[in-house]
């Protein structure tokens, strides 16, 4: 069959098929351009897109306390994010999710609005979910919902020691405590790995680069019994003499190892700070928080006395008609004592009897041996936000200097270093450091320990031997007669120091009300310091029988061997007036003209706190000023100054000024402002 | 009459064939895993079961002699059936208006348009080739064109094109005046303009395909209403990422490839990784000697097939023949340049390679067609 073929229509398949060459022509070309000439510089954007390097966490360390018992650990669990692109509806994701989990459903809408209008594959859902709440979330099946695996930080005796052991924030690095204190330590070393991912930045293969390493284990020389009881002890008395805050320490005196550690108010670790909280539950009154001691500081002056001068706890002192004039100024004792030996001079308390004693030793000795004491100088605690006191220097001291200090006004202490002193009073004259971390045990298994440190002699061992005497007889005559202990000989002092108001500028009726005190006299196992702030009665009557009880569960749980016969001690309530007998101001009043007025009562002197600044013993406020809520908390924990915050943003206002004292329990208030 | 089987037709089209059945299973495994639970080979085993059905449809039409077709009943029972199908499929598929599905079968008729349009005008350019230019002649095939065009054009803008490309391919061959083809690609033109303006997405895709940083847009349009329009629509607002991963794909690939199964882009990167884009795959994992196999593959198909122009029979087999490589290359190319950016993306598969049953068996109804007019040609 011919096929007669016109020619123009001829052409047009020729034409046709050139046209498809030519298109074919140009498609290889783009081949090739692709292929050969773009290879490297498209090849090394394709890796780019594919190859990712990821952390892994690295397990945090655990903290233990000395028996084993674990005070601080981290568990793995699953954080929830969502990548905003792939969801078909945000409104009903938001609402799901917020009934799911139990979270604020508008804010979560407003964070994937959020992500999706800025293109983020990645917005936090919601983070350390329960076991429930992960499985609630996996059961929906939704492809834009991925888990992250975290770890969240568990301090299963929650308050115990919780001022110790410290906290983490979100992203479980340590805020205070050891916990930031030892955060290198602890955080141990993320792992590398290297992946292949796909475009959800899910992860094909991995390779890992780079193990990640555990973090250090931390044994420290608490007891978890005895900080139960001194928390339990401490509490108790903080509410029911309605003091604000208080403190409470016991230690080892031959090694220094703490063996409890205290402060009022509580707070459960396991609870992130909420908006609002009192910041001052937070803050380890321990350490961070000097106070005057008041009487409890005639140990020092007295044992400065027996050791540089020719007095003995037999020495008569003329405490005479009951009040003393130095340099014009008046100080009284609560009684007309007549002459009384050094020993009872120091179970009575007797402000004019210490600073004759203290007039003998000399303002040079006294000040030397109160810094060898180690006040004014921080104990070296591996804590944050320790707090060295405030001894001035010899040249600021004013003629009446020594009267004031020789009752423990004008310096101030932290609890953990009146604690220290008596322990050098305690285990023979030897200051030593104290010790909160028995030893290290990094994840390889090797454990280090940390030894015990001795700073100084400080007494000579009869001196030591002395001082114990004289301060049992506080116990068993004195104003610390409610510290009496069954079964155990003990030693102490109590303090009533008044609390300075910076308004008045006067002494007000309420006591920093504490007792120092250790057993048994021969051989101290324990040493045992109370600090009750804001307390309306005598440290004999707030602080003693806090130092019975717990000293009486510790030396239980330590197995001391009793060292007189088991005699029931009948429980004690004074009437007001025996309470007089454990009177034990250290009257801090002036002979300002006319301002002298006495208190009814209590007999204790009101009067007008002296002069200049230098009288309110306290730390400096710093300058919050300009800086944005977490600086101002950061802050806040390092310098140990509590704040009180009002407001969001930008530190605006605060009150005190910058470089003003801040008087024992008293906050910084900041307002904040966007 | 000896029939003598086209070899190097028929080797492309199983080449073809065979190394889509291989990427699909490379690039598939992924999506099919996400979708279907782990190891799953859901795409892969599908298309190997339309591949089957598929070669046997291409056997079975190109031993039965293909004269048999050249009747009126043939062309408006295909014609008719098909846009029934459409007709049907508008309805039944609402969010698509694409799959007509029964059970686990789906059926796109927009693919099966191509082989009824080709029979159609295959005939009757035949039965009118004398007056091919008169009025009367054209404006039955005109209609159907127009109506068949129209029916596809709102679910798949791409198979409309290909329909219009081999439209005019065989009236081009049949020898149609000028004057119309330039009056039909005015008509083209604006129903194409129409198209792309009437879907928010496909204005969005080629306002970024020629004018990525909105530059001359701004100019002409300061207020952005224009491109408030585009931005309206309901595809992702970056259509360029599509592009983009593909490019990366055939560079990563390089002159050898990255090598069979260890392709990257598939991870997600690269959307309809196992459809539309699969010659991407085929770069990344082959690099340039397998793309310039699968496109020397079909320059294979249209030098075979428009050489029947010649050798055919008679005039339905030319035109048969001419149609049916127009529509397959001409999609091949548009798809293949869609992939390296040298045309705004259109969804439009790789035929004989990509994914989908409807678009393998449509193809080789034609490729059948197309063997049986070769082996009988002189």
């Amino acid at each position: 069959m011919g096929l007669f073929l016109e020619p123009h229509r001829d052409r047009r398949v020729v034409l046709l098929t050139r046209a498809f060459l030519l298109w074919a022509l140009i498609l290889a070309g783009k081949l090739v351009h692709l292929h050969v000439w773009r290879h490297a510089e498209l090849a090394a954007a394709a890796r780019q897109q594919h190859n990712g390097t990821e952390t892994i966490p690295a397990p945090r360390g655990k903290i233990l306390d000395r028996t084993g018992q674990t005070l601080a650990l981290s568990v793995p669990v699953e954080s929830a994010f969502a990548d905003p692109r792939a969801i078909d509806d945000i409104d009903l994701a938001a609402g799901q999710l917020g009934s799911l989990l139990n979270i604020d459903a508008g804010r979560l809408h407003e964070r994937l609005a959020w992500g999706v209008e800025n293109r983020k594959a990645f917005v936090w859902i919601k983070r350390r979910l329960t076991d429930e709440e992960t499985a609630r979330l996996k059961a929906l099946g939704k492809d834009w919902i991925q888990f992250r695996r975290e770890s969240r930080r568990i301090y299963p005796k929650g308050p115990i020691a919780a001022h110790v052991v410290g906290t983490v924030d979100f992203d479980e690095s340590g805020n205070s405590g050891l916990e930031l204190a030892l955060e290198q330590e602890l955080k141990g070393k993320p792992g590398v790995v290297n992946f292949l991912r796909d475009s959800r930045k899910r992860g094909v293969e991995f390779h890992v680069l780079e193990e990640p390493k555990a973090g250090t284990d931390i044994w420290l020389s608490i007891d978890e019994r005895i900080q139960y009881v001194a928390n339990r002890e401490l509490e108790r008395a903080a509410r029911e003499y309605n003091c604000p805050t208080g403190s409470l320490v016991v230690v080892n005196p031959h090694n220094g190892e703490i063996l409890a550690m205290s402060s009022y108010p509580p707070f459960d670790p396991n609870e992130p700070v909420r908006g609002g909280e009192d910041l001052a539950a937070r803050t380890n009154q321990a350490i961070s928080v000097p106070f005057e001691p008041g009487s409890v500081f005639k140990v020092v002056t007295l044992a400065t006395a027996l050791e540089t001068t020719d007095l003995t706890p037999e020495s008569p002192l003329d405490c005479g008609p009951g009040y003393l004039v130095l340099h014009g100024r008046t100080i009284r004792d609560i009684h007309a004592y007549g002459t009384l030996p050094l020993q009872k001079v120091l179970a009575k308390s007797s402000n004019i009897g210490t600073i004759r004693a203290a007039l003998r030793v000399g303002e040079r000795q006294l000040y030397e041996y109160i810094r060898r004491f180690g006040f004014g100088e921080r104990t070296g605690v591996p804590l944050p936000a320790e707090s060295p006191g405030v001894v001035h220097p010899l040249g600021r001291w004013h003629a009446t200097s020594i009267g004031s200090v020789a009752m423990g006004h004008e310096v101030s202490a932290t609890a953990l270093q009146l604690a220290m002193a008596v322990s050098a009073i305690a285990n023979g004259g030897v200051l030593v450091k104290p010790r909160l971390i028995l030893g290290r045990q990094t994840a390889d298994g090797v454990w280090r320990e940390e030894p015990p440190v001795e700073v100084r002699r400080v007494l000579k061992p009869e001196t030591a031997v002395l001082m114990r005497r004289m301060m049992e007889s506080v116990v068993l005559e004195g104003t610390g007669r409610q510290a009496r202990l069954a079964g155990f000989t003990a030693g102490g002092k109590t303090g009533s120091a008044q609390i300075a108001d910076p308004a008045t500028r006067r002494y007000t009726h309420r006591y920093n009300a504490s007792f120092v005190g250790f057993a048994p006299v021969q051989n101290p196992v324990i040493v045992v310091a109370v600090t009750l702030n804001g307390a309306p009665r005598y440290g004999g009557v707030v602080a003693a029988p806090v130092f019975q009880r717990v000293a009486h569960e510790a030396l239980r749980i330590l197995g001391a061997v009793p060292d007189i016969p088991l005699e029931e001690i009948a429980p004690w309530a004074p009437t007001r007036e025996q309470e007089e007998e454990l009177a034990d101001v250290a009257d801090a009043g002036t002979e300002a003209a006319g301002t002298e007025e006495v208190a009814g009562g209590g007999g204790a002197v009101a009067g007008e706190v002296p002069g200049g600044p230098d009288y309110l013993i306290g730390p400096r406020v710093p300058d919050f000023r300009g800086k944005p809520l977490r600086a101002v908390l950061a802050e806040s924990t390092r310098s140990g100054i509590p704040v009180e915050l009002e407001g969001n943003g930008i530190a605006r206002r605060q009150e005190p000024a910058p470089g003003a004292v801040l008087a024992a329990g008293k906050k910084v208030r900041i307002v904040l402002a966007p | 009459m000896r029939l003598k089987m086209d070899w190097p037709l028929f080797l492309s089209i199983l080449f073809l064939v065979s190394v889509g059945l291989v990427f699909v299973f490379s690039a598939s495994a992924v999506v099919a895993e996400a979708r279907y639970g782990s190891g799953s080979h859901f795409f892969f085993l599908r298309q190997v079961i339309a591949a089957l059905l598929a070669f046997a449809v291409l056997l079975a039409l190109s031993r039965w002699d293909y004269r048999k077709l050249m009747s009126e009943r043939w062309a408006f029972t295909g014609l008719g059936l098909v846009m029934g199908l459409l007709a049907a499929v508008y309805f039944i598929d609402r969010e698509h208006h694409r799959w007509l599905r029964l059970g686990p079968l789906s059926l796109q008729p927009s693919e099966l348009a191509k082989p009824a349009l080709i029979l159609f005008l295959a005939y009757y350019v035949t039965a009118r080739a004398a007056e091919i230019n008169s009025g009367r002649t054209l404006a039955a095939p005109a209609l159907a064109i127009a109506l068949l065009a129209g029916m596809v054009v709102k679910a798949d803008l791409g198979t409309g094109v290909v329909l219009m490309g081999i439209a005019g391919a065989i009236f081009f061959v049949a020898g149609m005046r000028r004057r119309y083809f330039q009056i039909a690609s005015v008509l083209m033109t604006v129903a194409v303009a129409v198209a792309i303006v009437s879907e928010p997405y496909r204005l969005l895709r080629v306002i970024q395909k020629f004018d990525p940083q909105y530059k001359i847009l701004n100019w002409v349009d300061p207020n952005g209403w224009v491109l408030g329009y585009a931005m309206s629509g309901t595809a992702p607002p970056d259509t360029r990422y599509q592009a983009e991963q593909a490019v990366l794909a055939f560079g990563a690939g390089g002159p050898f490839g990255v090598g069979l199964m260890q392709g990257k882009q598939k991870l997600g990167f690269l959307p309809e990784a196992h459809t539309d884009f699969i010659f991407a795959i085929i770069g990344e994992e082959l690099g340039l000697i397998g793309t310039l196999a699968v496109l020397a593959a079909f320059l294979v198909i249209l030098l075979r097939g428009l050489r029947l122009y010649w050798s055919a029979l008679d005039e339905f087999g030319r035109y048969l023949a001419v149609g049916i490589t127009v529509s397959i290359v001409l999609q091949a190319f548009i798809n293949m340049s869609v992939a390296v950016d040298l045309g705004p993306t259109k969804g439009i598969p790789l035929p004989l390679v990509s994914y989908g049953g409807s678009s393998l068996v449509s193809s080789m109804i034609m490729l059948g067609l197309l063997l049986n007019v070769s082996q009988r040609a002189r």
